[in-house]
């Protein structure tokens, strides 16, 4: 009995804790098989959008496919890039450049091969995406994708 | 009952407190999950509920980082653990903890770690919790990077078995050259990874076992322009051990992906072959919780659930076969494309035993007589309107059960599905998915439907697969989520179907079991 309330008090002290504030500095690699430190991504002094997907979670390409669909658009109102995450271990790993190039997504893909990244953000379950400022700091995330909530996305893009 | 609340918030207080100071210092951060399941007995389908009718895996994981110190912990309980998963996952403990120093070119954890080198054909240490997976390693963990150029990883520790440690110790050593940026190369990418794990399991008896296993790799990849290229030899030593059929026999692996992709356009082929190459964390029975490399099936994973019903098991002692992928985009506004595009895929995967045998040994390249699996999927995507997408799917399979211990025989089964999702904007969606499987071996044919709507953060759906070739039997599912911001809620309530239950390559034979499902998942 002890450790179910154990249990529901942690999970209570999950829900109302704040939240993690700051980019984990983890080693990523491209599609082509270099390196890149999730430092980097702020780079470009612009806020990053992260979002972890894998070939195998319909909702995550949904949600891909939905930035995709607005890309043109969005970049002319408000500057920012896109980092789509995948987790795919090697099982279906060779099926990430097979899947993005011919959806000719037109943002980044990076390669999360043992989902160091992932467990670092914590992230449980996909699609879960985060917004980024320029100096490393989270400030936006949400878990599973439902039509339209990238309009949220860029609500917040442009309130930065 | 007043008192008790007021005890509470005076216990809560001081805790509270240190998480402030804690914050204002560093940064912390978490996550929650629960995987809750209330079990009933089912005449039906032969389930039968534990003793006190629930399940309960439970994992609370904390992080807390200082400039380039890191440290955390995760608790775990299972309470009891879900029916299925290795009953050796008992009771509650801290069972990963780590501290970490990291700069930009050294990181240095003493404590629980991951890691893999290469393709994890000699060393994987990772976490799948849907299949109560953890092979973490404990002990001391380097990584050194030169520039980036050159990479250094050393570990030295051992494997997590369940709630306990494996009786071995493991070492291992990975250099990796980027050979691409050594060379200055600015149109391609290329570099060589090299390998070395030691497994020492102490030995007494009277047997010729030698207590070390050595396993090396070397791994190369090259990509230029819209050509890409892989490939990794692995090496293991004699390997006394209950999952090599106690047979002293060296083994090996050989993976090889070749790849060319462009805009609209992706194509790839792997080719694997394995002779025993299964590596325990100990000489005892190796599976779930108990590998120390990684064997995953390189099939296509599905999420139609009736083309899950046979997927392919990894055989790690004897295994040749391949996979081919490929994707293309009809462009849109084009005569087949139609307005909005249509992605076609294929994917066609086969694999068979060794040729060969143990006393005069195997072909290096030759197919075996034994057809482990083989399967051809046919996917369409179309977008027919602004607000409706189609999806239709066809899979061929042959499953051979002798993959999961039973007889050496053949089924082959048809599977058509297709969904259509209609989007009511701004944040509505509703989803209609029609399966069927047709097959004369085994249970025969299935049926399924499946129906969800999708609102703002809320989910709920209500589906059924039906087996109405042998067992007549209806496993339905009704259901719902909530998720805000980085929690999720979800909950549902159904039959699942006795099977093999694959996550991340691995699989694990599940039995049937009714009951209402409470998975909760939240990060901070």
């Amino acid at each position: 009995m002890k450790q179910y309330l154990l249990s529901c008090l942690l999970s209570l002290l999950a829900l109302f804790v704040a939240g993690q504030t700051r980019l984990p500095l983890i080693p990523l690699s491209t599609m082509q098989g270099a390196s890149v430190n999730s430092g980097a991504l702020l780079n470009d002094s612009v806020p990053v959008v992260i979002s972890f997907w894998s070939t195998t979670c319909k909702p995550c390409i949904e949600e891909l496919n939905a930035f995709k669909e607005q890309w043109v658009k969005w970049q002319k109102e408000v500057s920012f890039r896109l980092v789509a995450v995948s987790t795919d271990d090697v099982r279906s790993l060779a099926k990430v450049r097979t899947f993005s190039a011919a959806r000719e997504w037109p943002f980044t893909v990076l390669i999360d091969r043992n989902q160091d990244f992932k467990r670092a953000l914590n992230v449980n379950v996909i699609p879960q995406l985060y917004i980024i400022t320029p100096e490393g700091n989270i400030v936006y995330s949400h878990i599973g994708y439902t039509p339209g909530i990238e309009e949220k996305v860029l609500e917040v893009l442009k309130g930065l | 009952m007043k008192r008790y609340n007021i005890r509470i918030y005076i216990a809560l207080f001081p805790l509270l407190l240190i998480i402030n100071f804690i914050y204002a210092q560093g940064n912390l951060s978490g996550s929650f999950e629960t995987n809750t399941i209330y079990y009933q007995n089912d005449n039906k389908t032969g389930a039968i509920a534990p003793d006190n009718s629930l399940g309960s895996n439970n994992y609370f994981k904390l992080d807390y980082q200082y400039k380039k110190f890191k440290a955390g912990v995760q608790y775990e309980a299972y309470l009891p653990v879900l029916q299925g998963l290795p009953g050796t996952l008992r009771n509650s403990g801290l069972e990963f903890k780590y501290a970490s120093f990291q700069d930009s070119n050294l990181a240095i954890t003493a404590g629980d770690f991951y890691e893999q080198f290469g393709n994890g054909l000699i060393l994987r240490a990772y976490e799948e919790r849907s299949i109560g997976l953890n092979t973490a390693m404990e002990g001391i963990r380097l990584a050194y990077s030169f520039r980036n150029l050159i990479r250094v990883k050393a570990i030295l520790g051992r494997p997590r078995e369940f709630m306990d440690k494996a009786e071995s110790n493991v070492k291992g050593v990975s250099l990796f050259i980027d050979l691409a940026s050594l060379l200055k190369s600015q149109y391609s990418t290329a570099g060589i990874e090299l390998n070395a794990v030691n497994r020492y399991v102490s030995y007494a008896g009277q047997e010729p076992i030698d207590p070390n296993v050595q396993a090396y790799s070397l791994n190369a990849n090259w990509s230029t322009g819209p050509f890409n290229f892989q490939g990794e030899y692995a090496y293991k030593t004699k390997d006394n051990s209950v999952y090599s059929n106690s047979i002293n026999k060296d083994g090996s692996a050989l993976l090889l992906e070749a790849g060319y992709n462009r805009p609209g356009f992706g194509s790839n082929v792997t080719f694997r072959r394995l002779e025993y190459m299964q590596f325990g964390t100990s000489r005892g029975i190796a599976g779930i919780g108990r590998d120390l490399n990684y064997l995953p099936a390189l099939t296509k994973q599905h999420s139609y659930s009736l083309a899950m019903i046979n997927p392919h098991n990894t055989m790690g002692n004897g295994e040749i076969g391949g996979q081919l992928d490929m994707q293309y985009q009809l462009k849109p506004e084009s005569f087949l494309g139609g307005k909005y595009g249509t992605q076609l895929s294929l994917n066609a995967s086969t694999y068979y035993d060794l040729a060969g045998d143990v006393s005069r040994g195997f072909d290096f390249l030759s197919f075996g007589s034994t057809k482990y699996y083989q399967d051809i999927n046919i996917e369409v995507e179309k977008k027919l309107h602004n607000t409706l997408l189609s999806h239709l799917f066809y899979s061929s399979q042959v499953f051979n059960p002798i993959v999961i211990g039973k007889e050496n025989k053949l089924y082959a089964s048809h599977i058509a599905a297709g969904d259509m999702i209609w989007r009511s904007m701004p944040s509505g969606s509703l989803r209609l998915e029609l399966q069927h499987l047709w097959s004369r071996d085994y249970l025969k044919n299935w049926a399924g439907a499946l129906i969800e709507f999708s609102r703002g953060e809320w989910t709920c759906f209500a589906g059924d697969i039906y087996n109405y070739g042998d067992t007549n039997i209806h496993y339905y599912h009704v259901g719902g989520s909530y998720s805000f911001s980085r929690t999720r809620v979800a909950m549902n309530y159904g039959r699942n179907r006795e099977g093999l239950i694959c996550a991340g390559g691995v699989c694990l034979y599940m039995p049937a079991y009714t009951g209402l499902h409470l998975s909760v998942t939240s990060s901070f």
